[in-house]
């Protein structure tokens, strides 16, 4: 019920980027759509669609949501974009230069917000299209994961959507505050611990250091130079980089633990990224997400490179 | 009556002359807190990239932005006014190079609205003044 009810919250401290109106709209959903909600979708002159258990939502004027069409939907102007834009900039787009230049923006209580638009030199311009992804901290998320941690790396894999982030937050509050496990977190785009004035927002445990807005792999380096942590955790490994700081990381003591993007199972060997971090020997244990987020895999690491 | 009445209008006209002067200072002291406001925004974004409302917050002025609405910028001419909302309108809009170079583009036109109001401020304060005084004795010796 508490979970729920923090759910919901989740949902409202998203919109407020959002104008009023569609604000009013989305705050009158009822709270099982709230819960399920992953994504707000807004498109400029496209109505506005939320992800309802991967599933595309329509919402109507009067505060409904199907998955058909209703009869007044919610439309979204050029011009709305635009507010949309400068309100989630907090109207200080040059504070979130860096970010907008990777497509996204980090938000109030770790929501990212994705950016569409023109690109140019010094960013994105003519936003066309804003994807909120809501963040949901869910205490307990990662209990089936965490006995299966042997100290050693673990890479939890996933379609988008399935809650990599989510169990990854709940595994670094776990291992901190359970086990006693000093962890830097390097959190590029806000999204595990959103850290507001100092203050991490999300409960990341008490042995938790937080390195936000960095690139990961500058970030690796700069923790494993600095902080002397026994496990690094990050988001969405992407990049041969990365890949290399993990093994200079492993080299020195320190294990990690971190997420990846696949479609199935499969792609954790055929993504050059992950099949080379899997090789690496950096990774003990592989957790196998599903798209619906119910069902959790847990493999070790060498039978896992041994697909092929 | 008439020495009464002649007084009054000779007081209104001189009155008058010096308000005009006054107007004249006033805009040119407006305009150079909304400059020296603009430059030191505009420092804060270079320097600090904090935020702009925590920006807005830390710089004082009696000149000043709140809610994107200029405040207390009564004196100040329609001109003037024009270029204040059009920097209001585009502060934070864009990356930091966009915002050194609005502010360096609506600093140059405040530059040129200063030296014409200073210019007019040298070249006519006194000749207000003057005019409303003459006025109002040319006025107050037809009456008497």
């Amino acid at each position: 019920m508490e979970d729920e009810k923090k759910l919901v919250k989740n949902f409202d401290s998203a919109l407020y980027a959002l104008p009023i109106k569609m604000q009013e709209c989305l705050l009158s959903l009822p709270p099982k759509i709230k819960i399920a909600t992953s994504e707000i979708r807004l498109r400029a002159d496209k109505p506005l669609i939320l992800t309802v258990g991967g599933a595309p939502m329509w919402v109507g004027k009067e505060g409904v949501a199907d998955y058909l069409p209703p009869k007044s939907p919610i439309f979204v102007a050029a011009n709305e974009i635009n507010e949309i834009y400068i309100n989630l900039c907090n109207h200080s787009v040059y504070t979130h230069e860096d970010e907008i230049k990777q497509g996204f923006i980090m938000m109030k209580h770790a929501h990212r917000a994705g950016v569409c638009g023109t690109v140019f030199s010094g960013g994105v311009r003519d936003i066309c299209s804003i994807n909120i992804r809501i963040a949901k901290e869910i205490k307990g998320s990662a209990d089936r994961i965490i006995s299966a941690f042997d100290g050693k790396g673990m890479l939890i894999a996933g379609p988008p959507s399935s809650g990599k982030t989510t169990i990854l937050r709940d595994a670094v509050r776990q291992l901190s505050e359970n086990f006693g496990k000093r962890i830097t977190v390097i959190d590029s785009r806000g999204e595990i611990a959103a850290v507001s004035c100092a203050i991490p927002e999300n409960d990341i445990g008490v042995n938790t250091d937080v390195i936000t807005g960095a690139e990961k792999a500058d970030g690796l380096l700069c923790a494993l130079r600095t902080m002397a942590p026994q496990i690094v955790a990050f988001d969405e490994i992407s990049t041969e980089r990365e890949v290399d700081m993990i093994m200079e990381g492993l080299h020195s003591g320190v294990s990690v633990i971190t997420t990846a993007h696949i479609g199935e199972g499969r792609d954790l060997v055929k993504r050059p990224v992950t099949a080379r971090l899997l090789k690496s020997g950096a990774i003990s244990k592989v957790v196998i997400l599903n798209r619906v987020g119910g069902n959790v895999e847990i493999l070790n690491a060498k039978d896992v490179t041994s697909w092929q | 009556m008439a020495v009464i009445g002649a007084v009054m209008i000779f007081a209104s006209c001189a009155l008058f002359g010096v308000l005009e002067a006054v107007a004249l200072s006033q805009r040119v002291k407006k305009l150079t807190l909304c400059r020296n406001y603009i430059m030191r925004v505009g420092e804060e974004i270079r320097h600090s990239r904090k935020e702009l409302p925590e920006i807005l917050r830390g710089v004082k002025s009696s000149v000043y932005i709140e809610n994107g609405v200029w405040q207390n910028t009564a004196g100040l001419k329609d001109e003037d006014l024009s270029v204040l909302y059009s920097y209001a309108e585009s502060l934070g809009t864009t990356d930091i190079d966009g915002q050194i170079k609005n502010t360096n583009v609506h600093i140059e036109r405040l530059d040129i609205l200063l030296c014409d109001a200073v210019d007019k401020n040298k070249k006519c304060s006194r000749l207000y003044v003057s005019l409303g005084v003459l006025c109002g004795a040319f006025l107050a010796i037809i009456i008497i």
